[in-house]
C-alpha cells in the first residue's frame, strides 16, 4: 500500500483511512432526559474517513 | 521563575516538531500553547481542582461528521447524550457533570473556545462549541468538573467548565483534504491549508467543509452545516500573536422528545415526527422538516502574549455574532386583525403584517373569500396523531366541501453580537525562599440579543410547508443589552511541601430588557455575584508521581437575558444561582501510567428550572416566550470520580473512568414557590381546591432528573506499525424522569469501535 502511494504522486505527504463505528451493538436507550420526556438515543452508524495530506 | 510557562510560540513549535506522535493524526506536527505542553496526561494537569482532557484516541472514537461535544463522553462525570448520530440537533443535546445540566431546560455547565466565552450554551442565542470548532480543527478539550480555573470566562460554570481548544498552525506547508461518508446519507468534505512560514515567524491556515446527513428515524431530515476557519500566529518584537476566525452556518432539522416510557414501549423506534406532508395541518404540525434550527455564527478573535520583567501576560479582543431561526408549524393562523365581519380575514392576504398586539382568535378552515368556517355541529373529529387527537375545529372531515385548510410557519428569530476584552497577568516572584505567582485579570463583554418572532401564512397547506415570504403577525421584537464584568485575583504560594492558593472573583453583570413593542414591558435588572472565593492545595506525596489535591471554590451563575422573557417575568423571585464546590483527590502521574482519584461535594442553591411551552397534549405556540423560569431550591451532590490511563505494552493501551455520584434535591418546592416541610404537605396543598398551588417542582431526597448514580468507561486502544485499532464502551446507569422519581430510563451499554492504517 505504501508502493501505491509512492506512486500516485511525490507530493503526497500521508494517507489515512479510518472506519468507525457508533453504538457498535445497536443498544435501544434514552438519550437526552427532559422533565417526564426523553430522546431517542442514535442507532448504530458506520462511517468511513479518508484523509490525504499533500 | 516557573519557566513551564514562558515559552513562545516559536519553540513551542519546535518542541512540538521533535514529538514523536503515538500515531499521526497530524504527521506535521503543530505548535501547542504554553497551556497544552502542562496538559500532559488525560487524568489531569496538576492542580487543585478535578481536570481531565481528552486524547487523540478520543478524538478518533468519532466520526469526523460529528460534533466536537462528543469527544468529552468518556471523561469521569461527563455525560454528552446528542439526539442525533452526528450530533446535528442543538434542540436535543445535553451535557450532564456532577448533576449539572446543560440542555433545553437549564445551562449550568461553563463553555469556552480557546479561553474565551461562548456566550451561553442555550438554544435560543447561545452557541456550544461546536458552531465555533470543526472537528479537524480541534487541538483538544479540557474539562475541569468542579471548582475549575479562577480565570474561566463564563455565566454559566455553576458545574465546572469546558475548555475547547483549536490546533495551531504548523511549520510547514501542506494541504489537508479528508472525506467522510457514513450512514443516514451523511458525507462530509473538509480541506486545510497550512501555510507555513509566510512572513518571518508567521504561520496560518485556513480550512473550509461542508457537511450533510439525514435523521435516522425516517431519513427526511435535511441537515446541512458549512464550516469555514483560519488562525495564524506571529511573534512580532517579543509578542506572540494569535488570530482566529470561524464561520459556520448550520441547518438541522430536529427530533422530537419521546413523552414517557409508555410511548417509547408502543414504537422505540419513532418520535413522532413525520416524513410526509398530508395536507391537513393538524398532523403536519408534526412535519419534521417544520422543525428546525438555523444557525450562523461568525466569531474572531486577536490575541496578544508578552512578558514585562517576569510578568506573563495574555490580553484579546473577541467579537462574536450569532443569527438564527427557530421554526415550527402550528396548525392554524393567528386572527391578530379584527377586519369586520362578512368579510376575508386580512391575514390570508400576502403582505399585510400586525405588529405587536394579541391573538383575536385562531383560524382552521376558511372559505375562497377567506371567512373563518366552523366545523358542522355535532362532527367527531377522526384525527388520533398527533398529541392524542384533535378537536372537529382542525378536522378536514368536520367542514363542508370545499374548506380551505390554513396555517402557520412560526419563525423566532435569535441574534447575538458580542464583543468582549480578556486580560490575564501572571506575575512569578519570591516571597523568602519560596516561589510565588500571582495571577489577576478581567473579563468585559457587551453583548445585545435580538429576538423576535414572527408568523407565515402557509402558502398552501394542502401541498406543502412553503411559506409566504412577508409575516402576518411580528408577535414580539425584544432586545436584550448585557453587560458582563468580571475580575479575579489569585495568589499561589509554593512551600515546597505544598503549593497553596487562595483567589477571589466577582461578576457585574446588568440585564436588560427592551421591548420594542411595548416599552411598559421593559425590564432591566443587577445580577452582581458577592465575592467569590477559592482556595486550594496540592502537595507531593512519599511516591514519586503521587499527590493530593483539594479545592474549594464559589461558582456563579447570573440571571440568564433568557429569563427576561416572558412578558408577565417577576424578577423579584428570581436569585441567581450559586454552587459551592469541593474536591479532594490524588493524582499519580508517571510514565506507562497515570491515574485519579476525586471526591467531590457540591451544594447548589437558588436553582433556576426553565418550563417549556411544549407539553405531550400539545405545543403552546402562542406564548410569547419559550417557556417560563424559576428559582427551585437547591441540590445537593456528592461522589467520587476515578480515571486511569495505562500503557499495557507498547502497542496496547487502555483507559478507564469510573463515577458514583448522588445528586439530589433539599427541599419540596411548589410551582407557586412554596417551600413544603414533606411531601405529604406538597401533596395536601395541591389536593386543596382553595390552594393555588397545582404541581412540585422539587422534591427533598429525590434524585435529580437525569443525572446517573453511575458511569463507567473502558477503552482499548491498539496501535502496531501502520495500522490502528480501538474499542471503547460506556455503562449509564438509570436516570429518572421525574421529581418523584416514580419512572426511570433503563441504564444502557454503548460501544464505539475504530480500525485504520496510515501511511
Amino acid at each position: 500500500m505504501g508502493g501505491f502511494i509512492d506512486n500516485i504522486g511525490q507530493g503526497i505527504e500521508s494517507l489515512e483511512v479510518r472506519l468507525t463505528v457508533n453504538n457498535l451493538f445497536d443498544e435501544d436507550y434514552a438519550s437526552t432526559i427532559a422533565p417526564d420526556a426523553f430522546w431517542i438515543g442514535a442507532p448504530r452508524a458506520v462511517a468511513v474517513n479518508a484523509r490525504l495530506t499533500f | 521563575m516557573k519557566n513551564t510557562t514562558r515559552y513562545n510560540l516559536l519553540s513551542l513549535s519546535v518542541l512540538a516538531a521533535l514529538a514523536s506522535p503515538t500515531y499521526a493524526q497530524e504527521p506535521s506536527q503543530t505548535a501547542p500553547s504554553a497551556e497544552e505542553i502542562e496538559e500532559i496526561t488525560v487524568v489531569g494537569r496538576s492542580v487543585s481542582y478535578a481536570n481531565n482532557a481528552s486524547s487523540d484516541e478520543m478524538q478518533k472514537q468519532q466520526a469526523n461528521l460529528s460534533s466536537v461535544l462528543a469527544v468529552v463522553d468518556n471523561l469521569p462525570g461527563v455525560l454528552i447524550n446528542e439526539g442525533d448520530t452526528f450530533g446535528a440537533d442543538d434542540w436535543s443535546t445535553s451535557i450532564v457533570i456532577r448533576g449539572f445540566q446543560v440542555n433545553l431546560n437549564e445551562q449550568q455547565i461553563g463553555m469556552t473556545v480557546d479561553g474565551i466565552a461562548n456566550g451561553n450554551s442555550n438554544y435560543g442565542g447561545g452557541a456550544k462549541a461546536n458552531r465555533y470548532i470543526d472537528t479537524e480543527n480541534m487541538q483538544g478539550v479540557e474539562v475541569s468538573q468542579g471548582t475549575a480555573d479562577i480565570a474561566s470566562r463564563s455565566h454559566e460554570a455553576l458545574g465546572g467548565t469546558i475548555n475547547f481548544t483549536t490546533l495551531n498552525p504548523g511549520m510547514e506547508q501542506k494541504l489537508v483534504t479528508s472525506f467522510t461518508a457514513g450512514e443516514f446519507d451523511a458525507s462530509k468534505y473538509y480541506v486545510r491549508y497550512e501555510t507555513g512560514e509566510i512572513f518571518k515567524d508567521t504561520y496560518a491556515w485556513v480550512s473550509m467543509s461542508s457537511q450533510e446527513s439525514t435523521d435516522f428515524i425516517d431519513q427526511s431530515a435535511e441537515n446541512t452545516r458549512d464550516h469555514v476557519a483560519l488562525k495564524f500566529i506571529s511573534t512580532l518584537s517579543n509578542i506572540d500573536f494569535t488570530g482566529y476566525v470561524s464561520y459556520d452556518d448550520t441547518h438541522e432539522d430536529n427530533y422530537q422528545r419521546i413523552y414517557g416510557l409508555a410511548q417509547y414501549e408502543q414504537n422505540p423506534d419513532w418520535d413522532q415526527l413525520t416524513s410526509e406532508w398530508t395536507g391537513v395541518p393538524y398532523q403536519d404540525q408534526a412535519y419534521r422538516r417544520g422543525w428546525s434550527t438555523l444557525r450562523e455564527n461568525l466569531f474572531a478573535y486577536l490575541q496578544a502574549d508578552f512578558s514585562v520583567g517576569d510578568v506573563d501576560v495574555s490580553t484579546n479582543v473577541y467579537y462574536h455574532n450569532n443569527e438564527g431561526r427557530g421554526d415550527w408549524v402550528p396548525p392554524y393562523l393567528v386572527d391578530v386583525k379584527a377586519d369586520g365581519d362578512n368579510v376575508g380575514h386580512s391575514e390570508l392576504v400576502n403582505g399585510n403584517t400586525v405588529f405587536g398586539g394579541s391573538a383575536l382568535g385562531q383560524l382552521y378552515f376558511v372559505n375562497a373569500d377567506g371567512q373563518a368556517l366552523s366545523p358542522i355541529d355535532g362532527c367527531q373529529s377522526s384525527i388520533t396523531f398527533p398529541y392524542g387527537g384533535a378537536g372537529a375545529q382542525y378536522d378536514p372531515a368536520c367542514h363542508e366541501q370545499g374548506a380551505i385548510p390554513v396555517g402557520s410557519y412560526r419563525h423566532t428569530h435569535y441574534e447575538k453580537s458580542r464583543i468582549g476584552f480578556n486580560a490575564d497577568a501572571i506575575w512569578y516572584t519570591k516571597i523568602g525562599d519560596y516561589d510565588n505567582t500571582l495571577r489577576f485579570g478581567l473579563w468585559w463583554e457587551d453583548y445585545t440579543r435580538d429576538e423576535s418572532r414572527d408568523w407565515h401564512k402557509i402558502t398552501d397547506s394542502k401541498i406543502g410547508f412553503a411559506f409566504n415570504n412577508t409575516p402576518y403577525w411580528v408577535q414580539y421584537d425584544r432586545t436584550f443589552p448585557v453587560d458582563t464584568l468580571m475580575y479575579y485575583v489569585e495568589d499561589e504560594l509554593d512551600l515546597g511541601v505544598a503549593r497553596v492558593r487562595l483567589g477571589a472573583k466577582q461578576f457585574n453583570v446588568d440585564i436588560a430588557k427592551d421591548d420594542n413593542f411595548d416599552a411598559d414591558n421593559d425590564l432591566n435588572v443587577n445580577s452582581d455575584s458577592d465575592v467569590l472565593l477559592s482556595a486550594g492545595v496540592v502537595a507531593p506525596l512519599f511516591v514519586d508521581g503521587l499527590e493530593v489535591f483539594a479545592g474549594y471554590g464559589e461558582n456563579f451563575a447570573a440571571i440568564k437575558d433568557a429569563q427576561l422573557e416572558r412578558d408577565d417575568a417577576d424578577l423579584r423571585f428570581i436569585e441567581p444561582e450559586t454552587a459551592e464546590n469541593i474536591d479532594l483527590g490524588l493524582r499519580y502521574s508517571s510514565p506507562g501510567f497515570n491515574a485519579s482519584l476525586t471526591y467531590y461535594t457540591i451544594e447548589f442553591n437558588d436553582r433556576i428550572q426553565f418550563t417549556s411551552n411544549e407539553t405531550s397534549s400539545g405545543i403552546d405556540f402562542l406564548e410569547a416566550a419559550a417557556g417560563g423560569y424559576r428559582n427551585v431550591g437547591g441540590i445537593e451532590s456528592s461522589g467520587v470520580e476515578i480515571s486511569a490511563d495505562i500503557t499495557l505494552t507498547d502497542n496496547l493501551s487502555v483507559f478507564t473512568s469510573l463515577t458514583f455520584s448522588s445528586s439530589e434535591y433539599v427541599e419540596t418546592i411548589g410551582g407557586t414557590g412554596t417551600q413544603y416541610a414533606s411531601l405529604e404537605s406538597a401533596l395536601a396543598a395541591i389536593a386543596d381546591d382553595t390552594n393555588p398551588e397545582s404541581s412540585l417542582v422539587a422534591v427533598k431526597g429525590n434524585t435529580v432528573i437525569g443525572t446517573p448514580d453511575t458511569m463507567g468507561v473502558i477503552s482499548l486502544d491498539w496501535s502496531k506499525d501502520n495500522y490502528f485499532a480501538g474499542l471503547s464502551t460506556k455503562y449509564v446507569d438509570s436516570r429518572y424522569l421525574d421529581i418523584y422519581n416514580a419512572s426511570e430510563v433503563e441504564d444502557y451499554l454503548v460501544s464505539e469501535f475504530l480500525c485504520g492504517w496510515f501511511y
